[in-house]
């Protein structure tokens, strides 16, 4: 996999030493921060002050600023299998969809409210050189100031604006630790829970 | 089907909702509390309560009525209620983000006319593919679903409501005065503006309403 590989820490919701542990995981890693002290063992990647927090990985679709190819984890994930050929060539950026959760039910008790139901997971993002995903970008260019404001992170804002314009990896390669931990997976995703075994 | 003149002089139509809801209880199982509620005694205050202000304005008496209702949902009272108090309707448009509340619309209100259908829906999210709208009438009772109304081209006579009712999850831009929901709506002549309780109990959460001309 010549993927490069980043992941995002900015603010206080992870420490540094979640990066550490990543990038034991995984390898080299390039850091999406605003905290200089981990340019000593990591190239860092400086956030945008226009984004909050989060909303800083929707830069990935944005060629020029991240033209190789690549892998994004969140750092609150787990790699339990060798994930070197696992992720074929898709078309667009590909992210999870959340088949863990009762999506039907979600579907059922979010009528009516427009932004309630999210069926994605932006915990591991894949793209490379083919992947149609400029076009994403531009288009949160015009959308951000009233993105920013109706969502509270990029799942939702993918989900509603941009859903035909997203891959998803296969079933069963990630999973989530919070509803069912011991899924037979390649990467469980620990979404803000079960922190221990970090 | 046939129907009594006691049928014909009751405004809503509420033995197409039994038949309906028999129909959703088989084809769409989920889709039942949501439209029972559509028709819930709240809604049928709030969407009178419009239509009578309304029936007192000029509006009544323009020709080829061209109506448009933002965040339609099935249109269970204000359609039935536009229909039977206002005459010479060429069109209503329902405007929702959930094509399949419009789709139950459509077909829930079909109407031929000689220029087609009377109702024409629209699926969009009001908040991003909503540019311009030019209508005799434009009806938005779910304000406090969306980015405030001055951030629309909106044209026309224009009959909105929102509320204070914030433990409603899907209501992303609730108001706490009838003075701040009238700067929302850019509505700068003012035909009618006031509020009724939100529910019937309790007397902190209330519902506006502005009607005026943009």
């Amino acid at each position: 996999m010549t993927h490069k590989k980043y992941c995002l820490k900015v603010g206080n919701k992870y420490t540094n030493e979640d990066v550490y542990k990543l990038a034991d995981q995984v390898g080299n890693i390039n850091v999406i921060t605003d905290d200089v002290t981990l340019g000593k063992d990591f190239t860092i990647i400086p956030v945008d002050d226009s984004l909050p927090t989060v909303w800083n990985k929707m830069r990935l679709f944005d060629t020029d600023q991240f033209p190789d190819e690549g892998i994004f984890f969140d750092l609150d994930i787990r790699i339990l299998k060798d994930i070197t050929n696992i992720f074929s060539p898709l078309e667009y950026m590909a992210l999870l969809q959340t088949d863990w959760e009762n999506l039907e039910e979600l579907k059922r008790i979010t009528i009516g409210n427009l932004y309630g139901y999210c069926s994605i997971n932006s915990s591991v993002m894949v793209w490379n050189k083919k992947t149609k995903r400029q076009h994403v970008w531009n288009q949160f260019q015009k959308d951000k100031a009233k993105a920013l404001r109706l969502f509270d992170g990029i799942d939702k804002y993918l989900e509603h604006r941009h859903f035909k314009n997203l891959s998803f990896f296969e079933t069963g390669l990630v999973g989530s630790y919070r509803c069912n931990p011991d899924a037979d997976v390649y990467i469980m995703s620990y979404d803000g829970e079960g922190k221990e075994w970090l | 089907m046939a129907i009594t003149t006691t049928m014909n002089k009751m405004p809503i139509p509420f033995w197409k909702y039994s038949s309906w809801l028999q129909r959703l209880e088989i084809d769409m199982p989920y889709r039942v509390g949501d439209f029972i509620q559509s028709f819930s005694e709240n809604q049928v205050y709030a969407k009178s309560w419009l239509i009578e202000r309304l029936m007192m304005h000029p509006f009544v008496n323009k020709k080829e009525k061209d109506i448009w209702i933002l965040g339609s949902w099935y249109g269970t009272i204000l359609v039935p209620l536009l229909m039977s108090k206002f005459s010479d309707i060429f069109r209503i448009h329902l405007v929702d983000f959930d094509e399949e509340t419009l789709s139950i619309a459509e077909r829930l209100w079909y109407t031929k006319t000689p220029f087609g259908n009377l109702i024409q829906t629209h699926c969009m999210d009001i908040n991003f593919d909503f540019e311009q709208l030019k209508g005799d009438l434009i009806i938005n009772t779910s304000c406090e679903h969306m980015l405030p109304m001055n951030e629309f081209d909106c044209k026309g006579l224009c009959a909105f409501q929102s509320n204070n009712f914030r433990k409603e999850i899907a209501h992303i831009n609730c108001v706490d005065s009838l003075e701040e929901f009238i700067e929302q709506t850019g509505i700068q002549d003012i035909y009618y503006s006031g509020e009724i309780p939100f529910h019937t109990y309790d007397d902190h959460h209330k519902r506006y309403m502005v009607i005026g001309e943009r």
